[in-house]
This record gives structure tokens, sequence and C-alpha cells, in this order.
């Protein structure tokens, strides 16, 4: 399971062996930022026939099924904007 | 069958893997139409909202939680919502669009020991939609595209049930590509009366 403020671990299908390497961080960027220059229309519609994935070829690898918290535990999102700094934390995950 | 009480709060990567490893599974198998079949909410979670950042836009991903009858917090919708953007209707104007959001289908409830079921929880998805926007500032205006992997049943669920307004095919769109007549948006008397209509749900 992701920890907060680690980033996101990928790696890269290979082949059918399941076989992994690591994506390098141009990669990544790189996939990035050509999804950031579709609309998004047009990005929800390749997610809806699932092929995100041809676009952003890397596994996220998060382990375990998380267990469910407690519903009294749940902080409610704010009632305003998020500030930059509370954003930026979101970002991270 | 009661009420179940719900919240939204901000989605973490924890609730997107659970989805991802619970949910989805079932929504594969299901034969029900829906437009979610293919999406990887990890990936909207923690990809999604980067893409946005480079447009210099912010993209909150929200999770609804319901309490089970262990007093557990079940993820039943998942948000994610590009907080201003061109209202569909008045380029002028700022909106929330609703990029994706998907609700728990209903028969599985009992799957995850959640003995009630809110009235809708895709009106809900509406709502917290309308809500975020309003708290925003945005006076509750929204914009959205509907899947065409939805099928009819999506096009009717918006334009009948939730009362959205369907963009003219006619009409031209901000940034989007073509309009295919399948976008949806609010206006302010609309708003009103949507959010007025689950006033009793809030706390």
């Amino acid at each position: 399971m992701p920890q907060q403020g680690e980033f996101v671990t990928m790696s890269s299908d290979v082949d059918s062996s399941d076989q992994l390497r690591g994506a390098s961080v141009d990669e990544v960027v790189e996939a990035i930022v050509t999804l950031s220059r579709m609309n998004e229309a047009e990005l929800a519609e390749r997610v809806a026939s699932g092929k995100l994935n041809e676009m952003f070829p890397f596994r996220i690898r998060d382990g375990e099924t998380p267990a469910l918290r407690p519903f009294s535990e749940v902080e409610e999102a704010p009632t305003r904007a998020l500030t930059d700094e509370e954003y930026l934390r979101f970002l991270r995950g | 069958m009661g009420s179940v009480p719900v919240r939204v709060s901000l989605m973490r990567s924890q609730d997107a893997t659970y989805w991802h490893n619970q949910m989805q599974p079932l929504i594969v198998a299901s034969t029900e139409m829906r437009a979610d079949r293919h999406w990887d909410r990890r990936l909207f979670r923690r990809v999604l909202p980067l893409v946005q950042h480079l447009q210099r836009r912010r993209c909150l991903a929200l999770t609804t939680v319901a309490e089970n009858d262990h007093a557990e917090a079940v993820p039943v919708a998942m948000h994610l919502l590009i907080e201003r953007y061109p209202h569909l209707s008045d380029w002028n104007l700022g909106a929330t669009f609703v990029w994706f959001m998907c609700a728990m289908p209903k028969d599985i409830f009992t799957r995850f020991d959640i003995s009630g079921v809110p009235p809708s929880l895709g009106r809900v998805c509406v709502d917290v939609a309308l809500t975020a926007s309003h708290l925003l500032g945005l006076e509750g205006r929204i914009g959205l595209h509907c899947a065409p992997t939805g099928g009819p049943r999506l096009m009717s669920f918006y334009k009948n049930h939730c009362r959205l307004l369907n963009l003219a095919e006619h009409l031209p769109l901000p940034p989007f590509h073509g309009n295919d007549g399948r976008f949806f948006y609010t206006e302010d008397e609309l708003t009103k009366d949507l959010l007025a209509e689950l006033e009793h749900l809030r706390e």
C-alpha cells in the first residue's frame, strides 16, 4: 500500500510472461504529457473503451487490498476550495 | 430497507485500490451496461489530476462512503471533478466539469454488509458535483459528457432522472472536440432545484 508522500511505483508490462522492468522517468513523463494534450472528452472515451493502458502502459504496484476504515474516522471533504498546500498534498496521494 | 449514512471525503489512494480490487471485478462480471467497465480508479486518483495540473487546472477526486453493519466506511461512489472549466453553455463562465463518476451497483450492497440504500447513488453523484461547484463559488454550474459506453440508459438517466440540460448538438464547445450531442449542463434555477431536492438528506 502506498504510504503518504510516496509517489506511485510503476513498472511496465513488457511481455506476456508478466516479467516486469522498471519504467524510466522519461517514459512516465512522456505518457503524462501526452495525456495532458488530449481534451477531456476524448480521453474519457479512450478510458471507457479500455484504451488508457495503451497510452499509459504502466502498472501501479499497490500491494494488498487496504482494510476498510471506521466510518466515524472518515473526514469529510472541506466545504471550501483546498489551499495550494493542501492540493499539492492531495496530488501526492 | 432503511437509509444508510454516507459521507463524502477526499479520495485516498487506498480508496481507489480498494475499489479496484473489490468492486471492479464485480462490475466487470455484471451484465449491466456500464460506462465504467474498463476504468482503473487508481490511475484516476494518481495520474489524471497530474494531467490536469499540466493544464494549470485542479482536479479533485472524491469518494462517497457508506456505513455498513460493522460501522466501516465502504466506498460506494467515486468522483473525479475538474474544479473550474469553461461552462458548456457560456464560455465566459466557470463550471465544475464532471470528468468521471460512478456508483456501486445496488445489487452488490449486501455483499459489503450495507443494509440500507440511498435513494439513488447516481443522483447523489450529481449532487456531489453540484455541491462542489457551489462551494467553489461557481453557483452549482456543472458540465459533463455522457459516455457512449453507458448506452441510452445513461443518457436517459441524466436527462430524465437528474433533469440535466442536454446541450444542443449544433452548439460549439469550448476546448472539446466535436459536440456529439451527449453533453449535459445545469443553469442557475435548475441547480437550485436540484440541490434543494436532496436537502433533506444533508446533516
